[in-house]
């Protein structure tokens, strides 16, 4: 990620029309556009889409941008509100369930998994998640955010980011353990 | 916490910081450019268009002023708030053009 001094400077090269500056900031935020997008929208087909768009949508609004957070925390902003947005127009998904009552598709059976799978095992079980655990799990996990930039991103109460979290963990340990587990006993 | 359990939490914890499968596709940024410049084009032709419609709405009333009070000795008075409207509206298109030029910035980036 860049420093603030440098976001400053990327920020203004833009700002004053430098098509090779906001190439540098797609380089840079890509793979944070990426990582939101894909693990918010289920359809293959939209993900790229809505990652044009997000980009577009920070084009657009980066007179706006006052520096009073990360441009990485301001731009996951953005791709979550689209992601968000997306999904409430298309309306693919169904009303989301409660942690609890969701029945956890698995994919494959039991002792049938290989170790190299055990990413996207849990990477299938986050999908099945509602929107709220798996953005606080890909801010958390895939891009390091802190708590307070998850609340700036997603308008939660701090507590609520913890607990989501800690749901989420622990739902993903309950199911994975039986797999997981059994590699590390092995150890 | 037990060994097994801090070893189940670091497991989990580095399946979790994996990146999902989804790569974009060659020629991602020129397709984000074109749509920028999709974009500006949609937002200057509206600009125009509303232009255009003032700058009609304006000679029409100035055509109707005229016609109605040609025959009155206020033509004179007439001319002068004429004046006085013309060179509010080229202030007024002067601001936009500099709205969108220095405030909005968006048009030499493509």
């Amino acid at each position: 990620m860049l420093s603030r001094m440098d976001e400053q400077v990327l920020v203004r090269e833009v700002l004053g029309g430098s098509q090779w500056a906001f190439r540098q900031l797609m380089d840079k935020y890509q793979r944070l556009v990426v990582h939101m997008v894909a693990r918010l929208v289920d359809d293959q087909r939209d993900r790229e889409e809505l990652c044009q768009d997000v980009f577009v949508k920070v084009y657009e609004s980066l007179g706006s941008f006052k520096f009073d957070a990360k441009l990485s925390t301001w731009i996951a902003t953005i791709a979550y509100r689209m992601a968000v947005n997306s999904l409430r127009k298309t309306s693919r998904r169904a009303p989301e369930q409660d942690l609890d009552t969701i029945q956890f598709s698995l994919g494959h059976e039991e002792g049938g998994m290989e170790a190299m799978d055990y990413a996207k095992f849990i990477q299938s079980l986050v999908g099945q998640m509602p929107l709220n655990y798996r953005t606080v799990l890909t801010l958390y996990y895939l891009e390091g955010f802190s708590y307070p930039e998850i609340v700036k991103v997603t308008g939660m109460p701090e507590g609520t980011v913890k607990n989501y979290l800690f749901r989420a963990k622990n739902k993903l340990k309950a199911i994975a353990e039986p797999y997981i587990g059994k590699e590390i006993h092995e150890l | 916490m037990s060994r097994t359990e801090d070893q189940m939490d670091k497991k989990l914890e580095e399946l979790l910081r994996t990146p999902p499968e989804f790569n974009l596709s060659e020629g991602f940024q020129d397709r984000v450019f074109r749509k920028i410049a999709q974009r500006e084009a949609v937002s200057t032709r509206a600009y125009s268009w509303v232009y255009a419609l003032a700058i009609a709405i304006f000679l029409i009333a100035a055509v109707i002023c005229l016609v109605l009070f040609s025959n009155t000795g206020s033509l004179t008075g007439l001319l002068e708030i004429g004046s006085w409207g013309a060179m509010i509206g080229v202030l007024v298109v002067i601001f936009q053009l500099l709205d969108n030029r220095l405030v909005r910035k968006k048009s030499h980036l493509i």
